[in-house]
C-alpha cells in the first residue's frame, strides 16, 4: 500500500468514532437548548403579562366605588333620595312608591346586566394583551354611567313618573324638577362664561350680557 | 474499482474531519448561539429592573385605566409626589449635611420666610403664606426646573399678559404713552407670575414639606392682576385705576359665584337636595369660603371632587339618607389640578393698536369695495 491509500484510511478511522458519537451530543444539546428556550419564553411572558384581575376590573369600572357591592349600595342609596324627594314634593301612596322603588331597581339591574356583560368579555381576553385594548370601548360607557349617574331623563324611574303620578302630583313635581333643571343650567352657562374669560377677561357687563 | 474508491474515501474521510470539527468546539457553538440569548435574558430583566427602578409598575398598569377616565392631571400629581419622594429619600443625606455646616442660615431663613409669609397673609394680597413675594424674587433664575418652566410656558404667560393689558385698556382707557408705561413695567409682574408657577412646579417634584400649601399657588390672572393694579394705580388717574380695582373685584366676585354654584350643582346632584337645603348649603359655602375653592378646572373633572366642609356645618341641614351619602363622600382639600394656563392656549392676541397707527389707505379702499359689494348683494 502507498502512502496515499494510507492517509484518508487513517483520517477515516479516525473519523467514525466521532461521526457515531456526534449526533448524541448535538441532541443532548438540542434539548438542553430547547428547555432554556422554553424557560425564556415563559419568564418574558410572565414579566410581559399584565395579569388584570377581576378586581382591577370592578375597579376600573366602578372607580371609587372600587367593587361591584359597594357601588350598588350607593345606587341604592341614590334610588332611595329620589324616591324620597319625589315623596316630599307629591306626598305618593305606598304603591306609588313601590312602582317608582320597582322602576329604580330595574335601572340599577339594567346597569349591572352591562357590568356582567362586559366582565364576561373580560374574562375571555383578559390574559392576551392584544384583544385586551378593545375592552376600553365597552368599560368607557359604564364609567360613563357611574359617573353620571343612573336616574337621569331616560332612566326607567324618571319615565315611570308619568305614569306612576297623578293630577296634581304631576304639576307639583314638575314645578320642584324645573326649578332644578334651572338651578344646574344656570351653574353650567356660568361656568361656560368662566371658560371663556380665562382666554380673554370680560367686563362686568359683558359678562351678564352673555350669562343672560 | 481502487481508483474508484479513492474519491470516495476523500469524500467521507472531510465530511468525518468536519463533523468532528464541529463536535469539538460545541462551547464555541453555544457561546455564538448565547448572543440572542443573552438578549433574551437582557429582555426579560429591562421590565423587571425598570419596574423595581420606577416602583411604578404595576401601579402605573392599575392607574392606566384612571388616566383614560378623564383624571391625567391627579395622576400627574401623584406621579409627581413619589418621583419627589424618591428624590428627597436621595437627598436627605446632603441635606442632612447643608443643616449641620449652615444651622443657623436655614434656620433664620425659615423663620424670616414664616414672618414674611404671614405679614403677605395678614395684608391680604390673597397668596399663599408659604409663598410670599421675597421667596419668589430671590429664586435661583439659573435653577433648571425654572429655566426649564419658563422656557416651557413664556408663550402662555405672554398671552396671558397680552390679554390683561388689553382688558386695562378697554377699561382704563390709557393714552398710548401710559399704556406704553404700565406695558414696560408689567413686564416685571408677568416673570413674578411666571416664577411662582415654577416655584410652585420646582416643589411638587422634590416633594412638599410641611406647612408648603398643596393645591397650588392660584389662579395665574389673578396674580397677574394684582401687581398690575399696582402700576396702573402709579401710572393713570384715581378714577382710572379705580375702574380697574372695581372690574377686578367683580371678576373674583363672579369666579367665586360660578365656584359656589357649581360646587352646589354637583351637591345636589349627589344629594338630591331641596330648594331650601340648597339656600342653606349656599350659606354655609359662603361663610366658609376658601380661596382655592375657585378652581374650574375641579368643577369641570366629574363629580367625585369636593372641597372640605366641616361636617358640623353641612349634617345639619341634611336629612338621615342625605347625611349618608355625605359621610361616604371623598373631600378634597389639597388637590391640584394643574395650573389655567392651558386655556390660554388657543387665543392669540395681536399687537395692539393705536389711532395714529391707521391702516394702509390700500387696505380702507380694498375695504370699501368688499362693504360695497356686500350691500349689493
Amino acid at each position: 500500500m502507498s502512502n496515499r491509500c494510507v492517509m484518508p484510511a487513517l483520517l477515516m478511522i479516525l473519523a467514525v468514532p466521532v461521526v457515531i458519537a456526534m449526533p448524541a451530543s448535538t441532541l443532548a444539546q438540542d434539548v438542553a437548548e430547547e428547555e432554556e428556550e422554553e424557560l425564556l419564553d415563559v419568564a418574558v411572558a410572565a414579566v410581559q403579562q399584565p395579569q388584570w384581575t377581576d378586581a382591577q376590573f370592578d375597579q376600573w369600572v366602578f372607580q371609587h366605588h372600587r367593587t361591584a357591592s359597594a357601588a350598588r349600595k350607593n345606587m341604592l342609596t341614590q334610588l332611595s333620595l329620589h324616591a324620597q324627594d319625589v315623596d316630599r314634593v307629591c306626598s305618593l301612596t305606598d304603591a306609588q312608591k313601590k312602582k317608582l322603588q320597582l322602576a329604580g331597581r330595574g335601572d340599577i339591574k339594567r346597569f349591572f346586566d352591562r357590568y356582567e356583560k362586559v366582565k364576561r368579555k373580560f374574562q375571555l381576553i383578559k390574559n392576551d394583551q392584544q384583544k385586551f385594548n378593545q375592552i376600553w370601548q365597552d368599560i368607557t360607557p359604564l364609567q360613563a354611567t357611574m359617573q353620571t349617574g343612573l336616574f337621569h331623563d331616560d332612566s326607567f324611574l324618571h319615565k315611570s313618573l308619568r305614569n306612576t303620578l297623578i293630577g296634581e302630583q304631576v304639576t307639583k313635581y314638575d314645578t320642584v324638577a324645573q326649578l332644578r333643571r334651572a338651578f344646574r343650567h344656570r351653574a353650567k352657562i356660568e361656568l361656560a362664561v368662566t371658560l371663556i374669560e380665562q382666554g380673554m377677561p370680560l367686563t362686568d357687563a359683558q359678562r351678564q350680557e352673555l350669562i343672560e | 474499482m481502487r481508483r474508484q474508491l479513492f474519491p470516495m474515501f476523500h469524500g467521507i474521510a472531510a465530511i468525518g474531519l468536519l463533523a468532528f470539527m464541529i463536535a469539538g468546539t460545541p462551547r464555541l457553538a453555544i457561546a455564538a448561539d448565547d448572543v440572542p440569548k443573552a438578549a433574551a435574558a437582557k429582555e426579560v430583566q429591562k421590565p423587571q429592573e425598570k419596574n423595581a427602578r420606577q416602583g411604578l409598575s404595576k401601579a402605573k398598569k392599575k392607574e392606566k385605566p384612571k388616566a383614560a377616565n378623564a383624571k391625567p392631571i391627579q395622576k400627574k400629581t401623584q406621579d409627581a409626589a413619589k418621583d419627589a419622594k424618591n428624590a428627597q429619600k436621595k437627598k436627605a443625606k446632603p441635606k442632612a449635611a447643608a443643616v449641620k455646616a449652615k444651622p443657623k442660615n436655614r434656620v433664620g431663613a425659615a423663620f424670616g420666610n414664616l414672618i414674611k409669609g404671614a405679614f403677605e397673609a395678614l395684608r391680604g394680597g390673597g397668596r399663599p403664606a408659604d409663598m410670599p413675594d421675597a421667596v419668589v424674587e430671590k429664586a435661583d433664575k439659573n435653577d433648571p426646573v425654572i429655566k426649564q418652566f419658563e422656557k416651557q410656558y413664556a408663550r402662555q404667560f405672554q398671552q396671558l399678559y397680552k390679554t390683561e393689558l388689553h382688558f386695562i385698556r378697554i377699561v382704563c382707557q390709557p393714552t398710548k404713552q401710559q399704556f406704553e408705561t404700565i406695558s414696560a413695567d408689567g413686564e416685571k409682574v408677568k416673570k413674578y407670575t411666571m416664577r411662582k408657577f415654577a416655584l410652585y412646579q420646582k416643589r411638587m417634584r422634590r416633594g412638599f414639606r410641611a406647612g408648603e400649601q398643596r393645591n397650588g399657588p392660584g389662579d395665574p390672572r389673578t396674580i397677574l392682576a394684582q401687581g398690575l393694579i399696582k402700576l396702573v394705580k402709579t401710572t393713570l388717574s384715581a378714577d382710572q385705576a379705580a375702574s380697574y380695582q372695581k372690574e377686578i373685584e367683580r371678576r373674583r366676585a363672579a369666579r367665586k359665584r360660578v365656584a359656589k354654584l357649581n360646587i352646589l350643582a354637583k351637591l345636589d346632584k349627589r344629594l338630591v337636595l331641596t330648594r331650601d337645603q340648597r339656600g342653606q348649603l349656599s350659606k354655609v359655602l359662603d361663610t366658609n369660603w376658601k380661596e382655592s375653592w375657585n378652581n374650574v378646572q375641579m368643577l369641570m373633572y366629574g363629580d367625585q371632587y369636593f372641597p372640605t366642609l366641616s361636617d358640623n356645618k353641612v349634617l345639619p341641614i341634611l336629612n338621615k339618607s342625605q347625611k349618608d351619602v355625605w359621610r361616604g363622600m371623598t373631600k378634597q382639600s389639597n388637590i391640584y389640578f394643574g395650573f389655567n394656563i392651558f386655556m390660554v392656549n388657543g387665543v392669540q392676541i395681536d399687537d395692539e393698536v393705536w389711532d395714529d397707527e391707521q391702516p394702509d389707505a390700500k387696505d380702507d379702499d380694498a375695504d370699501n369695495a368688499a362693504a360695497k359689494v356686500e350691500a349689493k348683494k
